[in-house]
């Protein structure tokens, strides 16, 4: 499509050694759209989509040294900017699933009993579209964005969301 | 009307994620029952239109330049 990658050279890290960027650019660029369309779908504003990516690919160059090679690094990044979103909405350092985008406030969780697909069948009314996805709290649609766009396995998810498995299962899926 | 022993395990059977042996055990179940199978179907579709209308947002050309 034409769409240039973010660089580990364009990314202004001074304090990241050449060897760290060089490491890091193979790893992170595949994930460039994907990140960039699962930020879309947190935030619902393409601006501030950008703007988290952004933070997201400088907070994951700066902390590359720390990254383990041969462990999970897709589920690192989206990690990286799950947190960089909620931090930007609350202010605090984000570590748990929680419903905190606007919608999310306004909507009680339903019970234990419905999960995501439920709720989705129930609001599509057998009708196709984006708009109930959309209205999912935060806590479900990135479960479920994670599970079926981005097809990560439910340790994944885990790891990405840095809940529990059994939560994961029981929450999201 | 989904078995009620096997309602609870059915998006944790289309997501892929039994065991090999409840996999195999759930399998066959969903071969020889009607509501199950038609159940399942239904998630499997669903599945597939989140994954279609999950796929939505394409960074702009703009925007590949800026993080260059």
């Amino acid at each position: 499509m034409g769409i240039k990658r973010p660089s580990a050279s364009s990314l202004c890290v001074g304090t990241v050694s050449q060897l760290a960027a060089e490491s890091f650019e193979p790893l992170a660029t595949p994930h460039f759209e994907r990140l960039y369309n699962f930020a879309c779908w947190l935030t619902h504003d393409r601006q501030e989509a950008e703007d988290r990516l952004q933070e997201t690919y400088v907070k994951t160059l700066k902390e590359f040294c720390s990254f383990q090679p041969g462990t999970n690094f897709r589920a690192w990044i989206y990690k990286i900017l799950r947190n960089t979103f909620l931090t930007a909405r609350t202010g605090l350092k984000a570590t748990a699933t929680v419903p905190l985008d606007r919608e999310g406030q306004k909507e009680n969780l339903p019970a234990i009993k419905e999960t995501p697909e439920s709720i989705l069948l129930q609001r599509w009314g057998g009708q196709f579209g984006q708009q109930p996805l959309k209205q999912l709290p935060v806590a479900y649609r990135e479960t479920l964005l994670l599970c079926e766009v981005e097809e990560m396995s439910y340790r994944e998810i885990s790891a990405t969301l840095a809940i529990p498995m059994g939560r994961t299962v029981n929450n999201g899926l | 009307m989904v078995c009620e022993s096997r309602k609870a395990k059915l998006d944790t059977y289309v997501d892929g994620e039994l065991s090999e042996q409840e996999m195999r055990i759930f399998d066959a179940h969903v071969r020889e029952c009607p509501s199950c199978s038609t159940n399942a179907l239904a998630r499997v579709q669903m599945k597939r239109l989140i994954q279609v209308s999950g796929k939505r947002f394409v960074p702009s050309s703009d925007f590949g330049r800026q993080i260059e």
